[in-house]
């Protein structure tokens, strides 16, 4: 199975031999990369990468996270994962009409709260009602007055995580670098699924962030961050340990179904999957339907 | 970085793929694609505009088979007949069903012309595909399978959803705006070159091997084709350029033009609906 490749070094990526080559310049390590083995990559401390590698990693749909030591700048992404424009005019026709568009943001908040507050319930058992009660406010102001809220209110949440994870005495540093890996995995999640991540649902009072990859990493957050923040919060860990941890973090299981578990790193995946059969008009959609807390994380 | 970059968003394609890349930054300052994309459904989803912009599509191929016509000295035969009637045909269309019937009689008018003049030579009887079973549409097929990657990537560098067709249904697998788009430069870059070196009778049989149901293209047909493909880009579109993955870069500017024209016309930003491969004077 292909694997999430965490390139440590400041490296050179080519096209050799239909496959990618990488040439670490400071070591002098020269390797090939066996493409079909690759599912993402995460460059951490950069990486210069020949117009041609960029081609082939298109081509394999392997999505390249760029991080300025460890700090996320960005990520290459195909241009068309699956291609399928029945997808992509179903997405349109629902996300451009604003009404439907309002109703489908409404959910996402309603998932994003009760992650939310699956977490602060985990941090807080005695205060548990207290945050409750803030997330859930703000949602019930959502659904009374949409068109209001809808667009401010990923800066409100946002608010409200930042006094969570205050009171939990979690670092500034370490919060700001899970965020980046976070986004680039939901980023790399839409190499799997036939959504158009540049169409989202959620409109943006600062018309910057409408894209679904923010929509996404908006709804998961709490799970990708809080979570591992808190596990790694005080121990010393050297980049490669921490790549590890990361590593180990994704595979935490956050759904348990009949037909197979679901990781957290394919929970983007499990919501794209939702939102196509929603689109294509054969389910309603969810938000985060029966995620809960990984077990590991209740011990 | 080392991309072409278009709205502040960096599309990089690879040598030889057709798929393009696209990057996605930490923070986003502008969505390059929210208003194209709406444009474009908006286009599709509006029965009327779609039947515009189809018809628009249309006559941009009619147009392609003239410079066909005119770069080949075809003048004299019975084609300005059948593309005057394909215009008058399409004038008439008001739906997408009736578009495809136009474009089908269309087509098949063509390959009757080219059936006329090859068909007893290289055993040509019409189009026909996968396989084709004639080195005629050995060659139709290869080139058009080329025209239809090099138009993937311009579409995607302004922003368009390649997969979202007007002529050509959207589906799984296939970049069907690319298909339309392929509509206006095939006559040119397909139809010219073959048509070139069936007349200048360098292709032999033998280097279209028969695979069981099969017609297939030897190394060295391939190599003809490019070549002829290149002096045809050179001769319509003005003079020797240098190549850029392997095509001249006169070819990627006027495949970029054209994308970036059927982007301003989704956008409104054009008065008139015309979309053409080049506006070609009778010959000039």
């Amino acid at each position: 199975m292909p694997n999430q490749i965490f390139i440590l070094e400041n490296v050179v990526m080519k096209r050799q031999n239909n496959t990618l080559f990488i040439e670490d310049r400071n070591n002098d390590i020269k390797t090939y990369l066996p493409v079909l083995q690759v599912s993402e990559i995460f460059a951490i401390r950069g990486i210069d990468c020949e117009d041609s590698a960029i081609g082939l990693l298109a081509k394999n749909r392997i999505p390249l996270h760029v991080f300025n030591s460890f700090m996320y700048e960005g990520s290459w992404l195909p241009y068309h994962s699956i291609i399928s424009g029945e997808v992509s005019i179903a997405q349109y026709k629902l996300l451009f009409d604003s009404e439907r568009r309002i109703e489908l943001g409404k959910e996402l908040v309603r998932g994003a709260c009760r992650l939310r507050c699956l977490v602060a319930g985990n941090w807080f058992p005695r205060e548990k009602e207290k945050w409750e009660g803030l997330y859930l406010e703000e949602l019930s102001n959502v659904n009374v007055n949409p068109k209001l809220y809808l667009p401010e209110i990923r800066d409100i949440i946002t608010e409200i995580d930042n006094k969570r994870r205050a009171e939990k005495g979690l670092s500034k540093l370490n919060v700001q670098i899970l965020k980046g890996v976070a986004k680039a995995a939901v980023a790399g999640a839409f190499s799997k699924l036939s959504l158009d991540p540049w169409i989202g649902i959620l409109p943006d009072s600062k018309k910057k962030r409408c894209t679904l990859i923010e929509d996404f990493y908006f709804l998961l957050e709490p799970f990708f961050v809080d979570l591992f923040v808190e596990e790694i919060e005080g121990e010393n860990l050297n980049l490669e340990e921490l790549c590890d941890r990361v590593k180990l973090h994704f595979t935490s299981t956050c759904v348990r179904e009949k037909r197979r578990d679901w990781s957290l790193r394919m929970l983007p995946v499990r919501e794209g999957y939702g939102l196509i059969s929603f689109f294509m008009g054969k389910a309603k959609y969810r938000a985060v339907r029966r995620v809960e807390m990984p077990k590991d994380v209740c011990e | 970085m080392f991309a072409n970059e278009f709205d502040g968003v960096k599309v990089v394609k690879g040598t030889g793929e057709s798929l393009g890349s696209v990057f996605y930054p930490s923070e986003v300052m502008l969505n390059p694609f929210e208003d194209v994309r709406r444009a474009q459904s908006l286009w599709f989803l509006d029965g009327y505009k779609r039947v515009v912009l189809v018809k628009c599509i249309l006559k941009g191929t009619t147009n392609s088979y003239c410079i066909w016509m005119d770069v080949c000295g075809l003048r004299k035969t019975n084609l300005p007949e059948i593309i005057a009637r394909a215009e008058r045909d399409i004038d008439r269309i008001r739906s997408v069903r009736e578009a495809l019937g136009v474009e089908g009689n269309f087509h098949r008018s063509i390959f009757n012309f080219w059936q006329e003049t090859w068909g007893d030579e290289w055993s040509f009887s019409g189009r026909n595909r996968m396989p084709p079973r004639d080195p005629i549409n050995a060659l139709l097929s290869y080139s058009y399978s080329i025209i239809y990657n090099l138009c993937v990537y311009p579409l995607q560098k302004v922003g368009l959803n390649s997969s979202l067709g007007f002529l050509h249904q959207p589906s799984r697998g296939r970049h069907s705006l690319a298909l339309d788009m392929a509509e206006l430069v095939k006559p040119i870059l397909g139809d010219i070159p073959i048509w070139m070196l069936l007349s200048e009778g360098v292709l032999e049989s033998d280097m279209f091997p028969v695979v069981g149901d099969g017609c297939y293209i030897n190394k060295e047909a391939k190599k003809l084709l490019k070549e002829k493909m290149i002096h045809v880009v050179e001769t319509v579109c003005g003079g020797k350029s240098s190549l850029l993955r392997g095509w001249p870069l006169k070819l990627w500017k006027r495949l970029d033009k054209l994308a970036l024209g059927l982007r301003g016309i989704l956008l409104g930003h054009r008065e008139n609906v015309k979309w053409v491969f080049l506006n070609w004077r009778g010959g000039k």
